[in-house]
C-alpha cells in the first residue's frame, strides 16, 4: 500500500507540473465565471442557466484533464525509461499501474475541487448581488467566499446551492471511470491513440442510455415483425441490433450520472442511487483490472 | 555459490505483428525476427565482479533486461539468488542502474532518492539519513536541491548509482555504468565498484568499454549477436593467449644472438643486455637453455599477454 501512495503521490507532483494542466483549469475557470455573465442574457431562470452551465463545464473540463494528462502519464514512464528502474524495485507492476491511476485520480479531483469553490463563489456572489442592501461589492464577494467555504464543508448550508456538492460528487465519480479508461489506453498505446480511444468512450458512455433506447425500439420493430410473418424474432434481429446491443453493454453508462445533473438543474434536489454508485466502483475495477492484465505480461521497449 | 543462474536464456523479438481475420479474410504480418540472445548459461558468484562484455547489439542490454523483470525471456530460465526472477524478497536485495539513465527531472536530487527509498519501503528517519549517505557518496550533497533537470549527464549517472544502492543491496546490476562520462567520472565509477566489492556486495554490470572491465572485473562473459563466446576469471581466458615472451639476457655475446636471431621477432642491445622477443614458448625456452649453458644470465622473462581488447576483438572476428 506504502508503495502505491508513493507512486500516487509521485505521479501527481509530475501531473501538476504539466503545462497543459494549468492551460485546462484556466479555461475551466473562465467559462465557469462566464456562466453568470451568460444567464444574464437569457428570459428563463438564471439559477437554471448558471448551474447547468457550471456543473457542464466542471464535468467536460475534469474529463479533459483526465483525458489530456492521463493518456502520457503511463506512456512516458516507457517511453522515457524511468519504468526501469521502478520494476526493479520490490514493487508489482499492478501497484505501479494504481498508482499512476490514484496520482491520476488525486490531480483530477483536486481540479474539481478547485473548478467547484469557484463555482460556488460566483453563485453566492450572484446571490449576494442580488439583495437589495448588498452593502458593496468587497463585502459580497467576501460573503462569496465566506459561504463557498461553508457550503463545501456543509452541503445543505444554504438552499440555493444545496445541490451543488452531492452533483460534483457523482461527477467526482465519473471521473473515477474516466481516468481508469485513460489509464488502461495508455498502458498499451500511444498518447494519440489513447487520447482517441478515451474520448471515444467518454462520448460513447454518454450516448449510452440512447444507444439502449436505439436497441429497444429495433427489438420492438423485430417483435412486430416476427409477429407478422410468424417468425422467429431471431431472424427479424439486424446486425445494427447486435451492433447496439454490443456497444450499449460494453461502453460505461455515464448518462445514469448526468440524470443527477438534470434532477439537480430542474427539481432542485438530487438522489444518489446507491446501484448507480455501485455501478461505478465495479465497472472502474474492471477497466482497472484488464489494464494491469495488460501490463503485467508487457514488454517495456 | 552462484547468486546469478541462468540456463538456456533466450530472447527473440518479433516487431510489428498483424493476425486478423474478416470471415474468410485472414490478414498475417509477421515482422522479421531479431534473436537478440541465444541460449545463455551463466553462473556469477557472490562477492565478485562480473563484467558482460560486447559490442553495441550483443544481449548485453538484453539479458540485464530480461534479469531485472523488464523483458520476458522467451525461453530458458533464470535465478537471482537461488529463486526465480520477479521474487519480492530477492527485488528487495538488489539495485539497478539502466543504461543512459533518465529519471524524475522534476524532483530534485533528494526527492528522487527519497521517492527511491519509499519504494523499498525504508521508513522516514532512515531514509533522511540513507539520502545523506548517499549523495555524499556519490559527491552530489551540494546538488541535492536541484531538480534533475538541472544535472549534467555525469551528475545524472551518479545519482542513479546512488538510487541502485539505496537498499544497501546485495547485488548490483549496472548497465554500461561509465557510458558517457569524462576519464575522471569513469575513475570514480570504477573506484566505486571496488568499494562494493570490498563490502562484499555481486556486481553485475555490462560494458564495452574493455580496459575499465579489465581493471576491475573478476569474471567476465563476452556476448557476441546474443551468443555467449566466452567466459572465465581474466587470468584464465588471457593465459592461454600469451602472444609473446620477452626475455632480457646479460653476458651472452654477438654470436650467442646470431644463432638465434633469424627465429625471433625483434632483437636489441642495451647497456650490456639483450632484448628479445620471441613468439613461440618452446623457442623461448630453448633460448634460455642455451644461454644457461653458455655462461649467460637471465635478467627477466615477461610473457606478453593479450589484452582484453585483443582477446575481445580475435573472439568477436572469430565468430
Amino acid at each position: 500500500m506504502k508503495e502505491i501512495v508513493a507512486i500516487a503521490l509521485n505521479t501527481f507532483k509530475e501531473a501538476i507540473r504539466n503545462r497543459i494542466l494549468y492551460f485546462i483549469l484556466v479555461f475551466a475557470v473562465i467559462l465557469i465565471l462566464l456562466s453568470g455573465v451568460l444567464s444574464e442574457l437569457t428570459y428563463t431562470d438564471r439559477g437554471k442557466i448558471i448551474l447547468s452551465f457550471g456543473f457542464t463545464a466542471i464535468n467536460v473540463f475534469a474529463a479533459a484533464i483526465a483525458v489530456f494528462v492521463g493518456v502520457s502519464l503511463v506512456y512516458n514512464e516507457l517511453e522515457k525509461r524511468t519504468i526501469y528502474t521502478i520494476v526493479s524495485k520490490p514493487i508489482g507492476r499492478w501497484q505501479f499501474l494504481l498508482g499512476k491511476y490514484f496520482g491520476l485520480l488525486l490531480t483530477v479531483w483536486v481540479n474539481i475541487i478547485i473548478m467547484t469553490l469557484v463555482f460556488l463563489v460566483m453563485i453566492h456572489y450572484y446571490i449576494g448581488m442580488a439583495a437589495t442592501d448588498h452593502g458593496g461589492w468587497f463585502t459580497v464577494v467576501g460573503k462569496a467566499i465566506g459561504r463557498a467555504a461553508v457550503t463545501f464543508v456543509w452541503w445543505p448550508a444554504f438552499k440555493e446551492t444545496a445541490v451543488i456538492m452531492p452533483v460534483i460528487l457523482v461527477t467526482m465519480l465519473e471521473m473515477m471511470m474516466v481516468t481508469a479508461f485513460a489509464v488502461l489506453f495508455s498502458s498499451f498505446s500511444t498518447p494519440v491513440l489513447s487520447m482517441m480511444f478515451t474520448v471515444m468512450l467518454f462520448v460513447a458512455g454518454r450516448l449510452n442510455e440512447d444507444i439502449t433506447r436505439f436497441c429497444v425500439t429495433l427489438y420492438d420493430r423485430a417483435l412486430a415483425a416476427a409477429l407478422e410473418k410468424h417468425t422467429s424474432i431471431d431472424a427479424q434481429l439486424s446486425p445494427a441490433y447486435h451492433f447496439a446491443d454490443w456497444a450499449a453493454h460494453i461502453t460505461p453508462n455515464l448518462g445514469a450520472f448526468h440524470k443527477v445533473v438534470e434532477q439537480a438543474v430542474f427539481e432542485q434536489k438530487v438522489t444518489l442511487w446507491p446501484w448507480s454508485i455501485a455501478y461505478g466502483f465495479l465497472y472502474t475495477i474492471a477497466v482497472l483490472a484488464l489494464a494491469i492484465m495488460i501490463f503485467q505480461r508487457r514488454n517495456f521497449k | 555459490m552462484a547468486v546469478i543462474e541462468t540456463q538456456g536464456l533466450s530472447k527473440v523479438y518479433v516487431r510489428d505483428v498483424i493476425d486478423t481475420e474478416y470471415g474468410r479474410l485472414r490478414i498475417r504480418l509477421t515482422g522479421r525476427k531479431t534473436v537478440a540472445l541465444d541460449n545463455l548459461n551463466l553462473d556469477v558468484n557472490k562477492g565478485e565482479i562480473f563484467g558482460l562484455l560486447g559490442p553495441n547489439g550483443a544481449g548485453k542490454t538484453t539479458t540485464i533486461k530480461i534479469l531485472m523483470g523488464i523483458h520476458f525471456a522467451s525461453s530458458g530460465t533464470a535465478k537471482i539468488m537461488g529463486k526465480p526472477l520477479g521474487d519480492r524478497a530477492v527485488k528487495s536485495r538488489i539495485g539497478f542502474l539502466p543504461e543512459n539513465p533518465y529519471f524524475y527531472d522534476y524532483l530534485k536530487g533528494w526527492e528522487f532518492l527519497d521517492f527511491y527509498g519509499q519504494l523499498y519501503g525504508i521508513d522516514k528517519r532512515k531514509r533522511r539519513a540513507k539520502v545523506e549517505e548517499l549523495l555524499a557518496l556519490v559527491g552530489l550533497t551540494h546538488a541535492a536541491n536541484i531538480p534533475l533537470r538541472g544535472y549534467s549527464k555525469g551528475m545524472n549517472q551518479r545519482i542513479g548509482l546512488a538510487q541502485a544502492l539505496m537498499n544497501d543491496p546485495d547485488i548490483v546490476f549496472l548497465d554500461e555504468p561509465q557510458s558517457g562520462l569524462d576519464p575522471l567520472g569513469r575513475k570514480e565509477v570504477r573506484d566505486l565498484i571496488l568499494g562494493l566489492r570490498k563490502q562484499g556486495k555481486t556486481v553485475f554490470f555490462s560494458s564495452h568499454i574493455l580496459s575499465d572491465a579489465e581493471m576491475i572485473c573478476d569474471r567476465v562473459a563476452i556476448l557476441f549477436k546474443g551468443k555467449l563466446r566466452s567466459v572465465g576469471r581474466l587470468s584464465e581466458l588471457l593465459s592461454s593467449s600469451v602472444t609473446e615472451w620477452e626475455i632480457v639476457l646479460r653476458d651472452v655475446d654477438e654470436r650467442f644472438i646470431n644463432r638465434w636471431r633469424d627465429r625471433l621477432e625483434r632483437v636489441v642491445e642495451s647497456e650490456g643486455e639483450w632484448w628479445l622477443i620471441s613468439k613461440s614458448q618452446d623457442l623461448t625456452d630453448a633460448i634460455i637453455d642455451a644461454a644457461t649453458r653458455d655462461g649467460g644470465k637471465l635478467s627477466a622473462l615477461t610473457p606478453r599477454r593479450q589484452s582484453l581488447e585483443d582477446y575481445f576483438i580475435s573472439e568477436v572476428k572469430g565468430s
